[in-house]
């Protein structure tokens, strides 16, 4: 008969913490990990192979202005400043490449706008999924004043 | 350089549309806009290729690049506890909750 304190059941016993102490040092929390609200596969799927035709910062600047389009259709009490938008969005895409023919220029814009769209669709995705998380957000860029924003 | 190659007209066009206004500035062609929608159907990704689909060009669609081809996209990394950032998206989110432009804005945009 196998009673608690037996050296089966400390062996055991032990194990078990000395595999816990393990999982801690590798950084695997033995607790569910947290997820951002990203729509990972989605993302990929949108970028992955995308053609340079804006920089990084640029990208950027496109996303800023997508996803406080997207705001003011999820959170309330968000309206897009038009003239803000605009100037933010020809600011977010300038310089433009040079020695462009009109022909290609109007490529050019086409795929500026095609990739604004698409962001602008997964943002208003993400925020209407987890809708508290997306408008905390959109406070925390209202109370920022180093950070530019074209809400009205 | 020309700062204006997005023509502010048409970008106020694009904020009234997302902004629930009826845009006054269009631009349509039945033509244009069925090559649009077998380039979409077709699932091609934003770049020239699309561009190419909606103009008139009949010559293979000229590679537009800001800057050279950059290298492959790096993994996504920690600026500060608490954020992740996505360098092939240029945007950062919060660890357990949404895209967060302040980040973004320090890290990509600024």
């Amino acid at each position: 008969m196998r009673i608690k304190g037996t050296p089966v059941a400390a062996k055991t016993s032990g194990r078990a913490i000395a595999l816990a102490v393990a999982l801690v040092m590798a950084g695997v929390s033995t607790i569910a990990l947290a997820d951002d609200d990203r729509l990972d596969e989605a993302w990929a799927d949108a970028v992955d192979g995308q053609e340079p035709i804006l920089s990084d910062k640029q990208f950027a600047r496109l996303n800023n202005l997508a996803f406080q389009a997207a705001v003011t259709k999820i959170c309330d009490g968000y309206e897009l400043d038009d003239a803000k938008f605009s100037e933010g969005l020809v600011d977010a895409t300038s310089p433009a490449p040079e020695g462009m023919t009109d022909a290609e220029a109007e490529q050019w814009r086409t795929a500026v706008f095609f990739r604004l769209g698409t962001t602008y669709g997964l943002f208003l995705a993400e925020g209407n999924a987890a809708s508290d998380d997306f408008c905390e957000s959109a406070g925390e860029l209202k109370a920022d004043a180093e950070v530019p924003n074209v809400w009205q | 350089m020309s700062r204006l190659t997005i023509l502010p007209a048409l970008a106020f066009a694009i904020a009234a549309t997302l902004s629930g206004v009826p845009a006054e500035a269009k631009k349509h062609n039945d033509n244009k806009n069925a090559n649009v929608g077998a380039a979409i159907i077709g699932g091609l990704v934003a770049g020239a290729v699309i561009g190419a689909a909606v103009s008139d060009t009949k010559t293979h669609p000229k590679q537009i690049y800001v800057a050279p081809p950059p290298p492959p996209r790096a993994q996504p990394f920690s600026p500060k506890s608490g954020i992740t950032c996505y360098p092939a998206q240029q945007a950062c989110y919060r660890y357990d909750g949404a895209y967060n432009s302040n980040w973004t804005w320090k890290i990509y945009a600024h």
